[in-house]
């Protein structure tokens, strides 16, 4: 008895096949040919701007919508078409969607009354959770009387105690202030942890995202960009957009042309290739079999538009010309001291570029010269794919 | 456990501040719980509570202006606790004055119809008419609120135009319609008419209000397993508790006062209404301004003391029936 | 290939099977939400009406419909001075119709009572003790209109009345009268009558217009240095006019409804020989007091809803 009786039975990996879903007869896409795993146990989470279709996503696989094309699987069962209380699927809204007419008690009992659960046995496991997301002392109050941190365990306790076979949470985090947030992010990430339930996690909030999945999916006006390992979508974001959504400040992009093995970047500067391209074998390596070639059509092709992106934290910012090959000249045009780094902003060719230095060495007007370590930096071509 | 650390991170602070003999910071535990008292002379207090002049004016005003209004009830009442003569005299001479409950006695025993049993008859009518128009109305506003149906559009034009439309364009069908199912000159018949008209407000009136329920809780619901049907019984009924007062209160009232649908239907006198009873106290050759005034006074307390217990909620309904 | 065919019409078939259990469960939910409510709406107000208007083509032998006369019972009773009273209202002399009495309660009523609705609203609005002060005056509108008719005869009553004593005690002795039962002044007492009713109801939809305005605006109108007048036409006014719209349309509708008061009053005739009928009285004897007229009863219904009809249309499309 006691925790046993939390942890859920019957877990589940969920899987989305060409999943669209268009509102208003067709004239908005909310999602556009979704492809998901997620595996038993497993914390996805769903990381995109507002407005990306995340949400709908989230909501196609509660139940909530209806897919308008594709399937949707629990496990081997087709569960599109079925109703939410069909899908055995706990959900954790934005704002909570706490009953405001009952008691704690209460909206936590709720999902085990409406299954017509007897009351003792109700009252028995309302403890165990209670006890568990440490809300023992306000299971009389009503949620108006509660704390934004309470309302949110209130809301999971109410989500959990049913044993889910996934569970969903809707930015769960956003209404908190800053300090709550990480308290309930460490908490969510132990809760899920030991009760092992296929969760999907939707926000917008990157170090959110970053910090408690397993696997993060980006998506960008209906459609995904990228599923990857939280470090892995760190370290080789598989488009621009991608690449400037994630971190912050966003990782800088300069534009050039492809011209022998090097990249010419205007009067800025001129990047020697195949130090580029040498390093990033490296990661091609690491990152799977048949992108492998990639590098080599790159040394092959010779000429092209080329975005060369570099991350804030891999510049180097000296006022002395270094002797390498590949450096970037720039002027100063800001600094911005935050505390943990200093955040100089320099400008190459009229684009403003950010850079994260240890120390204030150098002030407005300054002539720089910016330097990175090859193997940090990316190769995207015209549509903004990673080349290498 | 906050507690106990924004106490520590305030003594902390103490420390430092007290660490600066020249007071630049003041310590936490500095600042009073309450104001200082400023030593004022009662004479002072006093004058800082007086209104200003213009203001005073305003109240005064304001109040003449709400006593006036409600001169002519002060008549009725004085009326009716007076005797005919001195009602003739005028009931605002207050020498000399007979209180008698003579003419509420004569009232309740009406010959023609006794006030007792029409007010007895208003109660059996209003309170069915009352409660199903409830229910009924609340269901129906449901799908308005929240689903997409055939003909919705339609209906609600439809409920829209009947709100303003005058009971009078009814009657005539809904005379021969009773005559035929044999409800004519029951209470039945009464209170069917009744719910029939009302359900065009309410079913408005409640979408409205169920609009502004959020739908997360309703998803909330179903993700938790509920059926529609627990959705509505569960969520929706009680969060809509407050709306259903408004319109208790209001349909209560509205039916209480109804005077055109008795009387076109209501044609025993036993079956009178209360308020179809009181015009014909106007006697023929002296008009019984006393027992009118009595009969008018009983009628009407129902529904007053039900305005002045729920007056938010009347309020409230009355100003969301009509503005959204 | 054959195999992947296979699948999508197995996924065909199910889409079509799951789906639509999901919508048949909502369908047959709404239907029960729907029905019972819907049920009595329909026999006990859109059916009556669909009679009325049916009716209001053909002859009635008291309460039964006979044959099709087409528009007979409009002309007669768009011709009946008991609706429109031309020659007397050349001559400005009551009765004019009841038609005419009902547009003179609009054209007067409404007004007086929007515009008092507003002050007292002001008046009332930063004072303590408002939520009395307005109940006060608010109190009438809760009560039988068939006493505040009553009242009326008890105000305006020649010895008990408080009415001719005011004008006794201001000298005015010529003008003391029995006022609801004279008829060339008759109607508008009773319009009076109408607007200490009504005008609570106006002051109520006000309030709560005026309350939801923002303190900062006024506040910020005051640091601005605009004078309480300018408060009111710039700030206070704008905001509060779309409400005027519903005041008005509102006090139309009551008015085109008005039956208890004048029935109080005047009894079935509306006064003496009709003085201050309304469309509501007409139905009322044209359809339940000899001679029974059913057509001209309805006719006449349909003319109040003519009128009222399209300013709920036009309150539906301001949402």
């Amino acid at each position: 008895m006691g925790e046993c009786d939390v942890i859920p039975h019957g877990m589940t990996s969920i899987s989305m096949e060409n999943v669209s879903k268009y509102f208003d007869g067709g004239e908005t896409v909310a999602n556009y040919r979704l492809n998901l795993e997620v595996d038993d146990g497993e914390f996805l989470v769903i990381l995109g701007p507002s407005g990306c279709g995340k949400t709908t996503a989230l909501r196609l696989i509660a139940g909530l919508e209806q897919p308008s094309e594709g399937t949707i699987y629990f496990g081997d069962e087709r569960v599109d078409g079925r109703s939410p209380s069909d899908r055995n699927v706990a959900m954790v809204f934005q704002n909570y969607a706490l009953y405001p007419h009952m008691t704690v008690a209460q909206n936590i009992g709720y999902p085990l009354k409406v299954r017509g659960i007897p009351p003792d046995e109700r009252d028995r496991r309302v403890e165990e959770v209670t006890e568990l997301l440490h809300i023992e002392a306000q299971t009389h109050k009503k949620p108006g009387s509660l704390s934004g941190g309470q309302r949110q365990r209130v809301a999971l306790a109410r989500a959990i105690i049913r044993e889910p076979s996934v569970f969903l949470l809707d930015e769960p985090l956003s209404n908190l202030d800053a300090k709550l947030r990480q308290e309930m992010r460490t908490e969510l990430k132990r809760l899920q942890n030991e009760l092992e339930i296929t969760t999907v996690y939707v926000t917008h909030n990157q170090e959110e995202a970053m910090s408690m999945a397993d696997t993060v999916v980006v998506m960008h006006q209906g459609t995904i960009q990228q599923i990857a390992p939280p470090q892995e979508l760190y370290d080789r974001p598989r488009t621009t957009w991608v690449a400037r959504f994630i971190g912050s400040p966003p990782m800088n992009l300069f534009r050039g042309t492809r011209r022998n093995g090097s990249i010419d970047i205007g009067e800025a500067g001129t990047i020697a290739l195949d130090g580029v391209a040498s390093g990033d074998e490296a990661v091609v390596e690491a990152g799977g079999g048949d992108e492998a070639g990639s590098a080599g059509v790159l040394a092959a092709d010779a000429r092209g538009e080329i975005s060369l992106g570099v991350r804030p934290e891999d510049l180097t910012v000296t006022t002395t010309r270094p002797s390498s090959e590949s450096v970037i000249e720039g002027t100063v045009d800001t600094v911005e001291p935050m505390g943990e780094y200093v955040l100089v902003n320099v400008v190459v060719n009229d684009q403003v570029v950010n850079a994260k230095a240890n120390e204030e060495t150098v002030e407005r007007g300054d002539t720089v010269y910016l330097t990175f370590d090859d193997g940090k930096a990316y190769l995207y071509d015209d549509d903004g794919e990673l080349v290498a | 456990m906050t507690e106990d650390e924004t106490h520590e991170s305030a003594t902390a602070r103490d420390s430092s501040a007290g660490a600066r003999p020249d007071g630049g910071y003041l310590s936490v535990e500095d600042v009073p719980e309450r104001a200082p008292t400023v030593n004022r002379s009662w004479r002072a207090r006093i004058a800082e509570n007086i209104p200003s002049k213009r203001r005073a004016l305003k109240y005064a005003v304001a109040i003449t202006v709400a006593v006036l209004w409600i001169v002519p009830f002060l008549g009725l009442f004085m009326a009716s606790l007076r005797p005919l003569s001195e009602i003739i005299g005028g009931w605002w001479h207050l020498e000399g004055m007979t209180i008698t409950f003579e003419n509420y006695y004569r009232a309740w025993n009406y010959s023609t119809a006794p006030l007792g049993r029409a007010l007895l008859n208003t109660f059996i009518v209003t309170i069915p008419a009352v409660l199903v128009v409830m229910l009924l109305g609340v269901m129906a506003a449901y799908p308005f609120a929240r689903f997409e149906f055939p003909l919705k559009t339609a209906l609600f034009f439809l409920i829209l135009l009947i709100m303003a439309a005058p009971p009078e364009l009814v009657a005539m069908g809904n005379y021969n319609a009773l005559h035929e199912i044999g409800l004519f000159d029951t209470y039945m018949g009464l209170i069917l008419i009744h719910i029939g008209w009302g359900l065009g407000w309410v079913v408005l009136f409640l979408r409205n209000y169920l609009l502004g329920i959020p739908e997360e809780l309703e998803e909330a619901a179903r993700i938790d397993g509920a059926s529609r049907y627990q959705i509505f019984r569960t969520i929706i009924l009680p969060l809509s508790t407050p709306a259903l007062v408004s319109v208790a209160v209001i349909q209560f009232t509205w039916v209480w006062n109804a005077f055109f649908f008795p009387l076109v239907f209501m044609r025993s006198p036993e079956l009178y209404l209360a308020p179809q009873v009181l015009p014909l106290m106007r006697g023929r050759v002296q008009v019984e301004w006393g027992v009118i005034a009595a009969g008018s006074i009983m009628t009407m307390a129902v529904p007053v003391i039900l305005f002045v217990l729920l007056e938010r909620y009347y309020k409230r309904g009355m100003v969301a029936a009509v503005a959204d | 290939m054959s195999l992947q065919d296979h699948i999508e019409s197995l996924t065909v078939d199910r889409d079509e099977g799951v789906v639509s259990s999901v919508d048949r469960n909502k369908a047959i939910a709404i239907a029960v939400f729907l029905v019972p409510g819907l049920t009595l709406f329909g026999i006990f107000s859109v059916g009556p009406i669909v009679y009325s208007v049916i009716g209001s083509f053909f002859a009635w032998e008291t309460f039964t419909m006979e044959e099709f006369v087409g528009l007979d019972n409009w002309i007669r009773s768009l011709t009946d001075p008991l609706i429109i009273h031309w020659s007397n209202m050349r001559e400005l002399r009551y009765p004019m119709g009841a038609l005419t009495h009902n547009l003179l309660w609009v054209v007067v009523h409404v007004p007086a009572s929007t515009f008092l609705g507003l002050g007292l609203a002001l008046l009332f609005a930063d004072l303590r003790g408002r939520r009395i002060l307005r109940s006060m005056v608010f109190a009438g509108f809760t009560v039988p209109p068939i006493v505040i008719g009553l009242v009326l005869l008890f105000v305006y009553d020649p010895q008990a009345g408080i009415f001719n004593e005011l004008l006794r005690v201001l000298g005015q002795d010529q003008w003391v009268r029995n006022w609801t039962q004279s008829p060339q002044v008759a109607i508008y007492a009773l319009i009076a009558g109408g607007i200490w009713v009504h005008t609570g109801f106006s002051m109520l939809l006000y309030s709560s217009a005026l309350s939801a305005i923002d303190p900062s605006l006024i506040e910020s109108a005051k640091v601005d240095g605009a004078n309480a007048w300018q408060r009111f036409w710039d700030i206070i006014w704008p905001l509060v006019k779309p409400v005027t719209a519903v005041v008005v349309i509102m006090g139309i509708i009551w008015v085109m409804r008005m039956f208890d008061i004048v029935y109080a009053a005047g009894g079935a005739a509306g006064g003496p020989n009709h003085a201050y009928s309304v469309l509501g009285i007409e139905v009322y004897r044209a359809a339940f007091r000899p001679e029974i007229d059913y057509g001209m009863a309805m006719v006449v219904a349909l003319i109040q809803l003519f009128i009222v009809a399209p300013l709920a249309l036009y309150i539906a499309r301001m949402n």
